[in-house]
Order: C-alpha cells, then structure tokens, then sequence
C-alpha cells in the first residue's frame, strides 16, 4: 500500500513538472513560480495594473510638474478632455494629477498599515490558535478589548499621544487592524493544528517554533489571506478629498465620481488581482490557473504527502 | 465545553474593566476640553471653570476614574454632558436601531455572498466567476456614502418607491442595509470563493467524489464546510464592526444609530456617553466573538477549548 502511494506521488511530480504543452520547467521554485504566473492571464493583468499604480506614483513629478495643490481659478470644473482626462477640480486643479498624486500617500500608508497588521497579528494568532489554553484566552481577551475601540476613536488617540504625521498614521490604523488580523490567523490555526500532518510532525519531535513556521504557517496562509485592507485604506486620503466636493458641489459629481471610483477602482482593482495569483490555487479543478500559490505556500507539502496526507 | 463557557462569561468582568480603564485615561488625552465646548466660544474663564466643577473635571484623575467605577457597579453610565439626559436612555434608545440595520445588512450579505462565492469557486475563471469578481470590486471599491447618495437618488427621488431616510417601517431599512452590505457581500464572496478553491482541490474532495457522491453533496457537505472556519471569522469581525461602525451610512439615511451618537459625543468631547457607548460596543464585540468561537466548534468538531 505504501509503495504504491510513494509511486502515484512520484507521477504526480513528474507531471507537474511538465507544462501542458510539454515543455520542462525548471526545478528551481522561482522559474517554476514565474512559468505558472505567465499563464495565469489575470495574475498578469493584476500584475500590470499594480506596476502601472506603482510607476505612476513613483513618477508622479515626471508625469505632472508642477504642484498639483496650486490653485488655477480660471480652469475650475471643467469636463474631462484630452489634456485633462478627469477634468477639473472646483478650483482648478487637475483630477488625474491629485489622484496620482494621492496615490503616493496611499500606497505607502497602504504598505505600511498592512505591514503592521502582519508583523504584529500573523504571530500572535498563530500562537493563540496552536497553543490555546490560558495564552488563547489572555491574547483574545486583549483583541476583545481592542476591537470594542472605533478605528476612528483609537486613531485619534493614538495621533494625540505621537502626534501627526505619515509614520504616525501608519502606526495608528495598523494597530487598529491587528486584532482582525489576530482573530482570522487564530481562526484557521485552530483547525489546521488538528490536521494528522502536524500530530505527525508532534510526534517525531519536531520544535514547535518549526512547526508553527513550516507545518501551519503555509497552510493556514490559503485560508487566512488578509483582507483587502490595502484597497480600503488607500483609499481613504481619496475619500475625505471626494466628501469635500460631495457636500460642497453637487455639480461636480461627476467629476468627484470619477475621482473617487478611479481612485478605488485602481487600488482595489490591482490588489485583489494580485492577491489572487498569490493566495488561490486550483490545482485540480483548473490546471493552468496557479500563480504562485502552490510553489510558494506549500513547499514542502510534496514531500510529506507520499506519506501522510495522501490516505 | 460548559467549563470554557463559563470561564468566557466570567472573563467579561476583566474585560469590560480593562475597557474603561483604557478608554478613561485614553479620553483625557484627547486634545479638546469638554468644558470649553460646552461653554461654547464666547465663555468667559470663570464660566468654563464653572462648568468643569460640575463635570468633575477639576478633580485628579485616578479620583475621577474611581467616582466613575463606583456608579459603574451599579450599572449607572452617568449623564450625558451634552443632553444632561441618562447615558443608558440614549443608548437604550438608539440600539435597536443599530441591531436591526446590521442583523439585515449581515443576512443579506451572507445570503448573497455565500451562494456567489460558492458558485464562482466551482465554475474558475467563468463568466459567472468574473461577473462574481467585478461585481465584489464594485462594492468594495464604492464608497458607502456615494453608494448610498446613489440609491436615495434613484430610488427615492426619481422612481419614489423607498422612503429617503429616517425609521419607522420596513421599506425605511432597505436602502440602508443595502449600503452597509454591498461591502460585507463583496467581502464574503471572495472570502468564500478563495478558501472554497482550496478546499475543492484538496484529497478529501477528490475522495468524497470517487464515491460517487453527488457533486451537491461534494460541495456543500464536503468543501463548504470545511471552508466555513474564515468565512465565520469575517462574517463575526463586520457584523462587530457594523454594530459600532456605520456612522456614514446612518448620516446618509439619517438613522438614529450608535454609530452616529458615538461619532457626535467624540467630537463634543462628551465623556460619559462615549465611554457608555463604547462599553456596550465592548459587550457586544465579546458576546459576538464568543458565538463565533462556539460556532468553530460546531462546523468543526476537532476543535477544542478544554
């Protein structure tokens, strides 16, 4: 029995080393990442939307001289045109130019935020769902205490004990999201510790910093993918700029809804894309559309599945 | 399983103090005086200090803390320094409000979302999946005060089928939960669609399958639910957020809402009725994670807390 499982897994390998049309892929799991990626079409498309956002704020003076913020009276509201192709602001700025603009901010703020809720949640979760017991229920106990504040309330608190400013804003919303962060982690650590892998893992003495790491770390990775904070939080700089325009003119609504949709629709757009490519696999269901998912997230899941979870 | 509930119940004693105590001495840090926004702009010293002798504020503030956990244990919020109403009255009154938008924006959420997510995790890379995947970036992209402007525009102003604002019957909760949920939905459908797709390729499926089970069975009794664990966990974390955070949607639709109140009594610097507000929040956020916690433990049975 055994030998005949070791041999379908040893098929298995040799079939996924080959692509559909036949050609070797490389053993080295980065090529092989970059050979799936190529062929998931909207991995790319994600791919190339994030770059576009990411080159266009990189290069934002080159794209736009001069400060986006100065005023230009004589050309306010006006209808998007070639040379403006969001139109105009109430006071004559350029739509596209602030959003690109903007986007700086964001995607930093959007780094950075999601920085923090990772360095801070992932580990605390994963300790609070493997171990359980009294340190499950003292880190949960905090994240009941932390998730009972407002974003908004611990935000404002935050900035007045550090004051204001880019890093500060970071710190602050990114503390606000670990206990989300915390509560999803935990949620899929709880079930995956039971799996037979890690009991097996237990049981040949395996430390359990290697097993919180190898074993549950990359398997809880596919169902605990952080939520899509990056969009929604760069957004937000967007928001108060567009509910500005809102309440003031109505007549700007289409330009404030260009403004703010094509400000979302970019950053919301190409994070999920690329998260996709990041976080899914169909392995089974549809054979050419992994990105990097397997490679990257279960890497040493071959070798103990000849023997453990197959059967 | 009666042992850990019980300890968890007992936990909210601990819990609840830490919240006040946290949020008692985060408040006083806030710039802003209560006194001096009372008083308004034209106050003279003498009248702000008045004020901040009737409101305690002159005293030090472990003895302001331990005045307030002394009316605390007999469940006493205080008044309001705004209203000079009971704390408890405003929130008693407000609450169902919140309850109801949000127990109608999750249903709705969970009944649309799940379902799509399921469907365009079967069928990868279809029509249907991409329709499922643009419409989820629509809503999570739209900003929910925008959205909901749109839906007041074209259904009360120009069809007039829903009432614009306001409560008092069933068609008043439409537009509102249709804001709060176009987000959770989007949410939830690639929540499900992501750990569906995982659980869909994995052994047990496979196996379930060469059964010869049907592809229903497969999928709902098989993938579902053991996909079910993060799809909880978000569902849990926005009906919490919800229940504290829909103070666009409730300025939109002008619902009389907590999240409305909390947001006016911070910016009045009204300190006993944001730390009542935020208390029941507390209460709310430990009672929903419980649940959650205790429901891990029903779609999961391997999951123990003793």
């Amino acid at each position: 029995m055994l030998s005949w499982t070791r041999e379908s897994a040893m098929t298995e390998i040799k079939e996924d080393n080959v692509c559909r049309t036949g050609e070797w892929v490389p053993e080295n799991r980065l090529s092989r990442s970059w050979a799936k990626l190529k062929r998931n079409k909207a991995a790319l498309v994600g791919g190339v939307l994030l770059l576009a956002y990411v080159l266009s704020a990189f290069f934002a003076p080159l794209l736009f001289p001069g400060n986006p913020s100065a005023p230009n009276l004589i050309n306010s509201l006006e209808t998007p045109t070639l040379k403006e192709p969001l139109g105009t602001d109430e006071l004559g700025r350029s739509i596209l130019g602030r959003i690109i603009y903007g986007s700086r901010i964001s995607l930093l703020i959007a780094v950075g935020v999601v920085s923090v809720g990772i360095i801070l949640g992932i580990p605390l979760g994963l300790v609070s769902g493997y171990y359980g017991g009294k340190i499950d229920f003292a880190i949960q106990r905090v994240t009941d205490t932390m998730l009972a504040f407002p974003g908004f309330l611990l935000a404002l608190a935050l900035v007045a004990v550090l004051g204001v400013g880019l890093k500060n804003t970071v710190i602050s919303i990114g503390i606000s999201m670990v206990p989300m962060y915390i509560r999803l982690v935990r949620g899929c650590v709880l079930s995956v510790r039971e799996e037979d892998y890690v009991e097996a893992a237990r049981a040949v003495g395996t430390r359990d910093l290697i097993i919180l790491v190898r074993h549950i770390l990359f398997w809880a990775s596919g169902c605990s993918r952080p939520p899509p904070n990056g969009g929604r939080c760069s957004v937000r700089p967007g928001l108060t700029c567009s509910m500005h325009h809102m309440w003031r003119l109505f007549p700007a609504l289409p330009s404030f809804w260009q403004c703010s949709v094509s400000t979302c629709w970019v950053t919301a757009c190409a994070m999920p894309w690329t998260r996709d490519s990041k976080y899914e696999c169909t392995p089974k269901t549809a054979p050419g559309n992994q990105g990097l998912a397997r490679p990257l997230s279960h890497p040493g899941r071959r070798c103990q599945g000849g023997g453990w979870d197959r059967f | 399983m009666h042992n850990y509930l019980i300890k968890r119940l007992l936990s909210t004693v601990p819990v609840l103090i830490g919240i006040s105590l946290l949020l008692f001495f985060m408040l006083r840090m806030l710039p802003g005086d209560p006194a001096q926004v009372l008083a308004g702009q034209m106050a003279t010293p003498q009248e702000i200090e008045n004020i901040r002798h009737q409101l305690g504020l002159d005293r030090p503030i472990y003895e302001q803390y331990a005045v307030y956990m002394s009316h605390l244990v007999r469940l006493d919020l205080g008044r309001s320094a705004r209203t000079q109403n009971p704390v408890i009255d405003e929130i008693w009154a407000r609450l169902p409000n919140t309850l109801l938008l949000t127990v109608v924006a999750i249903t709705l959420a969970c009944l649309f979302g799940i379902p799509a997510g399921i469907i365009s995790a079967v069928r990868p890379y279809s029509w249907i999946d991409y329709l499922v995947t643009i419409s989820a970036l629509f809503g999570m992209s739209m900003p929910v005060f925008w959205l909901g402007l749109m839906l007041v525009v074209v259904f009360a102003v120009i069809l007039q089928w829903l009432p614009a604002g306001g409560t008092g019957s069933w068609q008043h909760v439409i537009l509102p939960s249709v804001t709060l949920a176009s987000f959770v939905v989007a949410f939830i459908a690639r929540m499900t669609r992501s750990t569906m797709l995982e659980t869909l390729s994995q052994d047990f499926t496979t196996t379930a399958r060469s059964k010869g089970l049907t592809e229903k069975v497969v999928i709902v009794k098989h993938a579902l639910k053991n996909a079910l664990i993060p799809i909880i966990t978000v569902v849990g974390l926005q009906f919490g957020f919800l229940l504290g955070g829909a103070v666009l949607t409730e300025t939109v639709f002008a619902w009389p809402g907590l999240g409305r109140l909390l947001y006016d009594s911070i910016s009045a610097r009204d300190y006993p009725m944001i730390q009542g507000t935020i208390l029941i929040f507390g209460l709310l956020y430990i009672f929903v994670n419980l649940v959650v916690d205790l429901i891990y433990a029903f779609v999961d049975p391997r999951i123990r807390y003793d």
